[in-house]
C-alpha cells in the first residue's frame, strides 16, 4: 500500500523556512531583539513540547520565561549552528490519510555552542564550552509558528560535563555531524519530484517497514532493504552512533527490540520531506511495554512512551544518514529512574557540601 | 596463651594462600585438595555460584583465571579467624588477585596490563579442614579496568582499595578474646543503630557514635569508596536506603566473627530487600524482591569503626532483576572485534 495522495508542498514553504531561520539567528543576539522577534513570529497561543523536564509549555510567555531565558542564562553566549533546515506538509498518520494531516512544518537540527556559565536544570555550571545537540520542528500557520517540538540531548550534554548517568553506550559517543553532502540547509525551493519521492518513501519505511516486526525475528522487518550497508546512524547520548548497518542492527536495534518487543510507531506529530531529506517528531511516537533489560535497566513491565525525533537522508531507495533523538530522561523517568537527580548527585561531589 | 583452634585454622589456610601467592597449577590444586574436604560446599560469586568441591573450584574458577592472568598472584591484606555466634569456626581473607591480564576471562577483554580483582573469602573449617567456602570476587572491577562497563557508573570513587591503614591485618600471635569481643560489640551496636533508620530516620542511626570521623567505606566496583561519614552517606548509604528501605539481615544467616580489632561477616545470602525506590546504582525500582550477598570486614580503633571493606555480589543482584550484566558486556566485545561486525549477529 502507498498513500493515495501526498500533500503538496505549501507555496510559502521557502518564506516559512527563511522566517524560522531568521528568528533562530535573532535568538543568538540581545535579549530584547530575541524577545521581539519571538513575539513577532510565534503565536501568543504557542504550544511548546520540550525535553523532559521542560515538557509542555503553553503560550509564548511560558516559552520565553520557562524555556528560552533559563537556557540563555545558563549559556549566555549560546550560538546556534544549523546543519539541516527543511520544511514541508506532513503525512504523519498511520492510515496515510493526507486529508487529515497536511499541516506545514519547518524543521532543523544541529548544535548550539556556548559556555556553561549558569546552572541548568539543577546541574551546577562548570564554565566549560559545550555543544548542545538540538532538534526542532515548528508548525507554521498563517505566517506564525503555532506549535514547536524541541529537544536538547541532555545525556550528551551531561557526558561533556563528565557526568555519566547511563551505562557505557554500545555505539560511539559524541558524534553529531552535518549531512555529509553539505546540502542540508535548504533555504530555497527544492525539486518537487524528489520531495514527493522522499515523502512516500519515508511513510512506507515507518509504517510498512518498522511496524512489520513480528516480535521474534529482526529480519522480519526487512531493514536491510531500507538502509545502505554503510549507513551512518547518529544515535542519541546513551546509545551512540552506529557507523554501518551491521552496527545499527546489532548495537541499537536488537537491544531496543529485546527491551520493547511490542513497540510500534504511532501517528506522528509530523512526518515531512523535502528534497532527499525527511524528518519526524514523535512525542509518544513509539509506545511499548518495557519487558526486557534496556541499557542495563531491568525490565519494569511498565507501559512507556518514547519522545523522539528523526531526520533521514535518502540516496536512491536507501537511507545513508539518520539523525536520532530519544528523550532518555523522559524514558527513564517512566522506568522510575531520575537521571537528572543522579547527575545532580554526581555533580555535587565537586561541591564543598555534597547533597 | 595456648595456640587455639583459630590459630590452627589460619595455619591450614596458609598453605593454600602461599600456593596461590606463587601460583603454580599443581601446587594450587594439591593445596586445595589438602586444605579442603572433598565434599566441601563451595559458594563463589555469580556467575560461578555453587561448585562441587575443591576440584570443581580449581577447574571452573582458578584454571580459567590463571589462563587469563598467567602470572597470577594472591595477596591478602586481612586474614582473621573466629567463631560465629552460630558456633561455627571461620577464617576470613580480604585481599586481591593480581597479574598481567593477557587473555579474556569470562569474556572480559584483556588489558595487557597488570590487573587486580578484590576478593572477600570465608572458609569454615571442621577438624582442621575446609568444609565450606563463601567467596566474593569483584568481577566487575576487571570490567572497569578493561574499559567495558555495562552498568550505570558509580557514585563513589573506584580505586585500588588499600590494606588496613594500620598494616596489621594479617593477624598472628596469641588471641585477645576480650578485644575481639569488644570489636564485635561495636559492629553489632552499629548495625542495631542502622536498623533503627526505618522508624527513627538518619538521627536514630547515631552514625557518629560508631564511626570514626575519618572513616573509609570501601565498596565494590559499581559503588566505590566513600570517605568520612558524609562520603559514606552521600555515595552509598542514602541511595541504598532510598532504594531498599525494608532491607534486613535475613534470618540470622550472617556469620559474624572477630579477631583483635577486626570483625567480619559472611552469609549466603545475608540480606534481603525490596527494590522500591530510585537511586541505588541507577536500578529501576519495580518492587523486585532480592537477596544480597554482602561481605564485610571492619577495623575498629578506640571503640570506633575506622575502615570497612565491602563486597556485594552485584552480578547476582542484577541477575535477580532480570539483567545479565556479562551478556551486555559481551556486546562491547562485538564492536571491538578487529574483524568488524561481519561474523556475528
Amino acid at each position: 500500500m502507498r498513500p493515495e495522495h501526498l500533500p503538496a508542498t505549501p507555496a510559502d514553504n521557502p518564506a516559512a523556512k527563511q522566517a524560522v531561520s531568521a528568528w533562530w539567528a535573532t535568538l543568538d543576539g540581545s535579549h530584547a531583539d530575541a524577545e521581539a522577534a519571538t513575539r513577532r513570529l510565534l503565536s501568543p497561543d504557542l504550544a511548546f513540547h520540550g525535553h523532559d523536564p521542560v515538557n509542555h509549555l503553553q503560550g509564548v510567555d511560558a516559552f520565553l520565561n520557562s524555556f528560552w531565558q533559563p537556557l540563555r542564562a545558563a549559556f549566555p553566549d549560546l550560538q546556534r549552528q544549523t546543519h539541516l533546515l527543511m520544511g514541508g506538509a506532513s503525512l504523519g498518520r498511520r492510515d496515510g490519510d493526507a486529508s487529515r494531516d497536511g499541516r506545514h512544518w519547518v524543521s532543523g537540527t544541529g548544535l548550539m555552542n556556548g559556555t556553561f556559565r549558569g546552572d541548568y536544570l539543577g546541574i551546577a555550571a562548570t564554565g566549560q564550552r559545550v555543544s548542545l545537540r538540538w532538534g526542532e520542528f515548528c508548525r507554521v500557520e498563517g505566517g506564525r509558528v503555532v506549535e514547536i517540538y524541541f529537544q536538547i540531548d541532555l545525556i550528551d550534554f551531561l557526558q561533556q560535563l563528565g557526568l555519566e548517568v547511563l551505562p557505557q553506550a554500545r555505539g560511539v559517543d559524541g558524534i553529531w555531524p552535518a549531512p555529509r553532502a553539505g546540502d542540508g540547509l535548504m533555504l530555497g525551493p527544492q525539486d518537487d519530484a524528489q520531495t514527493r519521492h522522499s515523502l512516500g518513501h519515508i511513510w512506507r519505511f515507518i509504517y510498512q517497514g518498522l511496524n512489520r516486526y513480528d516480535q521474534s525475528n529482526l529480519r522480519s522487518m526487512g531493514m536491510a532493504d531500507w538502509f545502505h550497508p554503510r549507513v551512518h546512524w547518529f544515535g542519541p547520548g546513551g546509545i551512540g552512533a552506529c557507523l554501518d548497518f551491521k552496527a545499527f542492527e546489532t548495537l541499537h536495534q536488537q537491544p531496543w527490540l529485546v527491551a520493547f518487543p511490542d513497540r510500534s510507531v504511532q501517528d506522528l506529530d509530523a512526518l515531512i520531506a523535502e528534497g532527499p531529506y525527511s524528518g519526524a517528531p514523535g512525542w509518544a511516537g513509539v509506545v511499548a511495554t518495557h519487558t526486557g533489560p534496556y541499557l542495563d535497566c531491568a525490565p519494569t513491565g511498565r507501559r512507556i512512551e518514547v519522545n523522539g525525533m528523526d531526520w533521514w537522508k535518502r540516496e536512491g531507495e536507501v537511507y545513508t544518514e539518520n539523525w536520532v533523538f530519544v528523550d532518555m530522561v523522559h524514558l527513564f523517568r517512566q522506568f522510575g529512574v531520575d537521571l537528572l537527580a543522579r547527575a545532580r548527585k554526581m555533580a555535587s561531589a565537586r561541591l564543598e557540601q555534597p547533597s | 596463651m595456648t595456640q587455639d583452634i583459630h590459630h590452627h585454622n589460619k595455619a591450614a589456610l596458609e598453605r593454600l594462600r602461599r600456593a596461590q601467592y606463587d601460583y603454580q597449577p599443581e601446587a594450587v590444586q594439591s593445596a586445595l585438595r589438602a586444605v579442603f574436604r572433598a565434599d566441601a560446599v563451595i559458594h563463589l560469586a555469580s556467575p560461578f555460584e555453587d561448585l562441587d568441591g575443591p576440584d570443581a573450584l580449581y577447574r571452573q574458577a582458578y584454571v580459567p583465571l590463571h589462563h587469563a592472568l598467567p602470572d597470577l598472584e594472591r595477596r591478602d591484606t586481612i586474614v582473621m579467624a573466629g567463631q560465629s555466634p552460630q558456633g561455627l569456626d571461620w577464617v576470613g581473607c580480604c585481599g586481591y588477585y593480581t597479574g598481567t591480564f593477557v587473555r579474556p576471562w569470562l569474556d572480559i577483554a584483556p588489558t595487557g596490563h597488570q590487573a587486580a580483582m578484590r576478593f572477600h573469602e570465608f572458609y569454615r573449617l571442621q577438624a582442621g579442614r575446609v568444609v565450606e567456602m563463601q567467596a566474593l570476587w569483584d568481577i566487575p572491577e576487571l570490567m572497569l579496568q578493561a574499559g567495558a562497563w555495562p552498568m550505570p557508573p558509580a557514585l563513589g570513587r573506584e580505586w585500588q582499595v588499600p590494606a588496613p591503614a594500620t598494616q596489621d591485618g594479617l593477624m598472628t600471635g596469641p588471641r585477645d578474646v576480650q578485644r575481639a569481643s569488644q570489636s564485635l560489640q561495636v559492629v553489632m551496636d552499629m548495625l542495631a543503630g542502622l536498623s533503627r533508620y526505618a522508624t527513627g530516620g538518619v538521627a536514630a542511626m547515631q552514625l557518629e557514635k560508631y564511626w570514626h570521623p575519618r572513616m573509609n567505606w570501601y565498596g565494590p566496583a559499581g559503588i566505590g569508596t566513600g570517605r568520612g561519614i558524609a562520603g559514606f552517606r552521600h555515595w552509598h548509604q542514602i541511595p541504598f536506603l532510598n532504594a531498599l528501605p525494608d532491607r534486613q539481615g535475613s534470618g540470622g544467616r550472617g556469620e559474624f566473627f572477630a579477631e583483635g580489632d577486626y570483625v567480619a561477616v559472611s552469609g549466603w545470602p545475608n540480606m534481603r530487600a525490596t527494590v522500591s525506590g530510585d537511586g541505588w546504582m541507577g536500578i529501576a525500582p519495580a518492587g523486585q524482591k532480592i537477596t544480597l550477598r554482602s561481605f564485610d570486614f571492619w577495623r575498629c580503633e578506640n571503640g570506633l569503626i575506622r575502615e570497612n571493606w565491602v563486597l556485594v555480589d552485584l552480578l547476582h543482584v542484577y541477575r535477580q532483576l532480570g539483567v545479565d550484566v556479562l551478556a551486555r558486556m559481551r556486546e562491547f566485545n562485538k564492536a571491538r572485534s578487529p574483524s568488524g561486525l561481519q561474523d556475528w549477529s
